[in-house]
């Protein structure tokens, strides 16, 4: 757990090393309003002159008490900014990972019992081309396809912007409970909705988790012939259990456990990419905007970007030890 | 009664006969690995032949062709042959990526070599500074940096090399710890050698297989993101051929020239494609040695 | 192909002339090269040899889990009438369900470690629900495994004479016995608390512990031939004197056959009946086991014997065999063990030898006996 606290500040370091000491400190609190002024208190305030041990101090306090600084392309605090479009990335991640998951570890799975035949080798190239694959090149594929191609065919085409329709959004007005649009419609009885918003993320959450797809079933397969190597296999087929058993009871439990670790790795991958995804299918997330930053100069909003991807990561990979500690009894914790 | 047994040859063409029934038994990396050197080859050589002020040579007229006869390709918005773009910006994007790579290498096994050997509270400090850029996803963090120092291609460049070291310096020092406890290290010292020279000198050239594994591994990765960092907006300016830059200018014309979009991804897609295949190849016939 | 059978006892288990290849990048590895041998009902056959003789890979072939890369290339493996190399796959399933257990050489790495050992033990008694049912009607035992079944609501069916017919038990009853069976084999193991242990996962036992579970797994399915791979080599030497009293032991209470695979002599000494002797992929020797140490008539098993210290020896230098074992991908032609032989003469180069009546019940590959004698 210390090293969680550890990895937390030695993010901060990072960050405000990029932020305060590489670019203008004072640039982080300005706003259009700041009259000249009112500078020198600003830089009173933040204790923006003193030596660095303090300023470091100062700023993590300030990020603490919700103080991220001030994004000018948004016109608002950058944490406000940003947990405005929170859900939004959520949503889009959640969507990738459980459709990587559901079609990744069933196809490690085939991969390595059908090991070097065809399902073996179809997989293999699909999660080979999937590594490969640059993501927003993919997503604007998608949308050339889907959405223009299908829609000159007459073919009920997907839609390519944004989260949900904003027409149909004014007739059936959606209440916000968790930010989740699909969890919120389907709550609510708003299914006209949840239709429209589940169109959406089809496309996008696609293109995002097609990269971690190759890297799932990569790992679940070679763990997977791994584990089937292992002398524990042969005694469970001396009992003789059905392969059935053998498979499912003796070989996948073990099997999960590096793709576990491995998942929790792949949630990096998808937060980076993210901002890619969001952009190419105009989603508002917090990538797209950081992305949008990068383009106004608004180095705040992508600082504050980086600290919350951190948070997440970390808050991912705990998840991924205590699933870890779950399936290996031989870990205490 | 003198057999012929393959014990007398020398281990060496043992070796290579191993590899290379490894690598034709696996026919789809064959393959791929022919295409792979194929799409590198032509990368390589296409800017040799093709002038690069074709890069410059904006002919309006001709722009937004479709592909056809006189231009394989198409052309893009301000007139360019396509085909001869995309040769000219791979080789850019492959040089960008060896350079990277290259120099993350270098850098990650320096630290973890040093890290790993001296150990206590250097190695300690390595580790937890490694920690900390793992938990930010790697695009991000380039952003990140890339915002602080600037715009700019060998800018973006600094920028991914800053954000790359740490895996290759986790890895080597994993393998210095072992290697370390070794006898012939002991000697070494005993001989009054200094560190730095045993560490340069003798660990890390039996250690590095792994990370060398690692690194062409990496290079698919690296130039996917290199591609997508310069599809945002980093690096590269407007006119200079890169393949991801050719992405975003396309974007505005997707629907009436898809192939704007369509071509250059694809060439992006095949070197990656070409870096993991020989990653994968490389890594099954050393992946027995690094086991031994 | 003569055996030293005795003619009074029923062969259980009957390998002829079984021939299997490994093949490797290096080359075929001529890994059997047409053994043959019997096991009878209720005896304990040894299996002795070196480290690579192939003992362990015909205790795999009789069970058929080979690798991959394995192939039989001749032979005959007839267990209860049926040639074991030529049945189904779900067939041989059943029969490793219910006719042949297997222990094998370490513990550490052959039990599962995410499961516990109630759960890999457990598992061995549900595989077969009407076995469970027979014993609940024959232990009567309904009233306990009614509880059981309250939860489900299901009666016992009754015949017309009031004894409990062989019905099946439910899901949760069918546990519960298994529980109870497991409980009651691991004090056959001789495994003191036994309910602490069906909970704990295998790195929380011991060595010694680990393999008794295994020994128990076997146990459980009450095999017509227990097959033991070294079981004693992977532990400490207190442990295995442990280890083979227990085997002592059960070995009175068992109805089944053994086949012992062991490369220890003393071991064979202690529990077999009858020895079989494998060098480089073929079976040398054959006999009861006190015939094979008073009389050993194979040059290999004579090393063999003059490199162990026997107590009523008096201690000279230990003798060992010249030479190592030999290239199963390149073979010696003829007799394969002719190159370390000091008996050896031209025929042994040329031609393999059969196994032939060297005394009484007692069968030896050799040219120096029968016919041919130099």
């Amino acid at each position: 757990m210390f090293l969680l606290v550890f990895v937390l500040v030695g993010v901060t370091i990072i960050v405000f090393f990029l932020s305060q000491v590489l670019l203008d400190p004072l640039a982080l609190y300005i706003t259009e309003r700041t009259r000249e002024d009112a500078i020198p208190a600003l830089i009173a305030y933040y204790h923006l002159n003193d030596p660095w041990p303090i300023r470091y101090a100062v700023y993590v306090w300030n990020l603490i008490r919700g103080d991220w600084g001030y994004s000018r392309s948004l016109s608002q605090p950058v944490l406000q900014g940003m947990a405005g479009r929170f859900p939004a990335t959520m949503e889009l991640a959640i969507a990738a990972i459980i459709w990587t998951l559901v079609a990744g570890i069933p196809a490690g799975i085939i991969s390595a019992l059908k090991n070097n035949k065809l399902p073996d080798h179809i997989s293999r190239i699909v999660a080979l081309t999937g590594v490969s694959t640059p993501v927003f090149w993919l997503g604007l594929l998608l949308q050339l396809v889907f959405f223009y191609y299908f829609h000159l065919l007459g073919l009920p085409n997907l839609p390519s912007n944004g989260r949900y329709d904003t027409t149909l959004g004014l007739e059936h007005p959606v209440t916000q409970i968790t930010g989740l649009m699909v969890v919120d419609t389907v709550v609510t009885g708003n299914f006209i909705m949840t239709e429209d918003v589940v169109a959406h993320l089809i496309l996008p959450s696609f293109a995002l988790g097609f990269i971690s797809l190759g890297v799932i079933m990569r790992i679940m397969r070679s763990s997977m012939l791994e584990v089937l190597r292992q002398d524990y296999i042969i005694l469970a087929r001396s009992k003789g259990l059905t392969e059935r058993v053998v498979i499912y009871r003796h070989a996948l439990k073990n099997a999960m456990i590096p793709t576990v670790t491995v998942a929790g790795l792949a949630v990096a991958g998808l937060l980076g990419g993210a901002p890619l995804t969001e952009t190419v299918f105009a989603w508002p997330g917090m990538g797209r905007l950081a992305v949008n930053a990068i383009g106004r100069n608004d180095a705040p909003l992508i600082m504050g970007f980086t600290l919350i991807a951190a948070l997440i990561l970390v808050f991912a990979n705990l998840t991924v030890d205590i699933l870890y500690a779950y399936l290996d009894p031989r870990i205490k914790y | 009664m003198a057999v012929r047994r393959p014990s007398s040859w020398s281990p060496a063409v043992a070796e290579l006969k191993f590899a290379g029934h490894l690598l034709i038994q696996n026919k789809v990396v064959l393959a791929g690995t022919i295409i792979a050197v194929a799409v590198l080859i032509a990368a390589v050589i296409g800017p040799v032949v093709i002038n690069p002020a074709v890069a410059t040579s904006i002919y309006l007229p001709g722009r937004l062709a479709p592909p056809g006869p006189e231009h394989w390709l198409g052309t893009d918005d301000y007139g360019r042959d396509l085909l001869k773009i995309i040769l000219l910006s791979m080789r850019l994007d492959i040089s960008a990526t060896l350079t990277i790579v290259g120099a993350d290498l270098v850098i990650g096994v320096l630290f973890g070599a040093f890290s790993g050997f001296m150990g206590g509270k250097l190695d300690e400090a390595m580790m937890r500074i490694t920690d900390v850029f793992f938990s930010i996803p790697t695009l991000i963090l380039a952003i990140a940096v890339a915002a602080a120092i600037g715009r700019g291609l060998n800018n973006l460049i600094l920028a991914i090399i800053i954000v790359g070291w740490p895996g290759y310096t986790r890895i080597l020092r994993g393998q210095v710890l072992a290697e370390k406890e070794k006898l012939y290290v002991d000697a070494l010292r005993a001989l009054g050698i200094g560190r730095v020279r045993i560490i340069l000198r003798h660990i890390v050239p039996n250690t590095i297989y792994p990370v060398l594994v690692q690194a062409t591994l990496d290079l698919g990765g690296t130039i996917l993101l290199f591609a997508g960092l310069s599809f945002l907006g980093f690096g590269a300016s407007a006119l200079t051929p890169e393949l991801g830059r050719l992405i975003t200018a396309g974007q505005t014309y997707i629907f009436q020239a898809p192939w704007l979009v369509a071509f250059p991804g694809i060439a992006i897609l095949m070197v990656s494609l070409a870096f993991n295949l020989m990653g994968d190849g490389i890594r099954d016939i050393l992946d027995p040695r690094l086991r031994r | 192909m003569t055996e030293s059978a005795p003619d009074k006892s029923e062969a259980l288990l009957q390998l002829s002339n079984v021939r299997l290849n490994f093949h490797t990048y290096a080359g075929e590895v001529k890994a059997l090269d047409g053994v043959s041998f019997m096991v009878t009902k209720g005896e304990a056959l040894g299996l002795v040899g070196e480290s690579g003789c192939g003992k362990s890979v015909t205790a795999l072939t009789i069970v058929g889990l080979l690798p991959e890369n394995a192939s039989v290339t001749e032979g005959k493996i007839i267990l209860a009438g049926k040639n074991l190399l030529e049945i189904s796959s779900e067939e041989m399933r059943k029969i490793r369900a219910n006719n042949i257990a297997m222990v094998f050489q370490d513990p550490t790495t052959f039990l599962n470690p995410v499961l516990t050992l109630g759960e890999q033990l457990e598992e061995v008694f549900l595989l077969n629900p009407d076995e469970l049912a027979r014993i609940a009607a024959e232990r009567k035992m309904e009233d306990t495994l009614v509880e059981a079944r309250s939860d489900k609501g299901t009666q016992p069916k009754e015949n017309a004479e009031g004894a409990p017919s062989t019905a099946r038990l439910s899901k949760s009853a069918q546990k519960k016995l298994a529980r109870i069976l497991s409980i009651e084999v691991l004090k056959q193991v001789q495994l003191p608390d036994p309910e602490r242990i069906l909970k704990e996962y295998p790195h929380e036992l011991s060595g010694g512990m680990r393999q008794r579970c295994m020994i128990a797994m076997a146990l459980a399915r009450n095999p017509d031939l227990f097959i033991a791979d070294e079981i004693t080599t992977a532990l400490d030497v207190t442990i295995q004197a442990q280890i083979l009293e227990l085997l002592r032991q059960l070995k009175k209470e068992l109805t089944g056959s053994t086949l012992l695979i062991t490369h220890d002599l003393g071991v064979v000494a202690e529990l077999c009946d009858r020895v079989a002797v494998m060098y480089a992929g073929n079976i040398v020797e054959l006999a009861d086991v006190k015939e094979l140490f008073a009389n050993p008539l194979h040059p290999y098993t004579q090393g063999l014997m003059r490199a162990i210290p026997m107590i009523d020896r008096p201690l000279e230098r230990l003798e060992t065999i010249p030479g190592s074992v030999p290239d199963l991908i390149y073979p010696p032609s003829g007799c394969r063990f002719h190159p370390r032989c000091p008996f050896a003469f031209e025929k042994c180069k040329l031609e393999k030898p059969e196994l032939i009546h060297g005394g009484k019940a007692h069968t030896v590959a050799c040219h120096l006996y029968g016919e041919g004698k130099a």
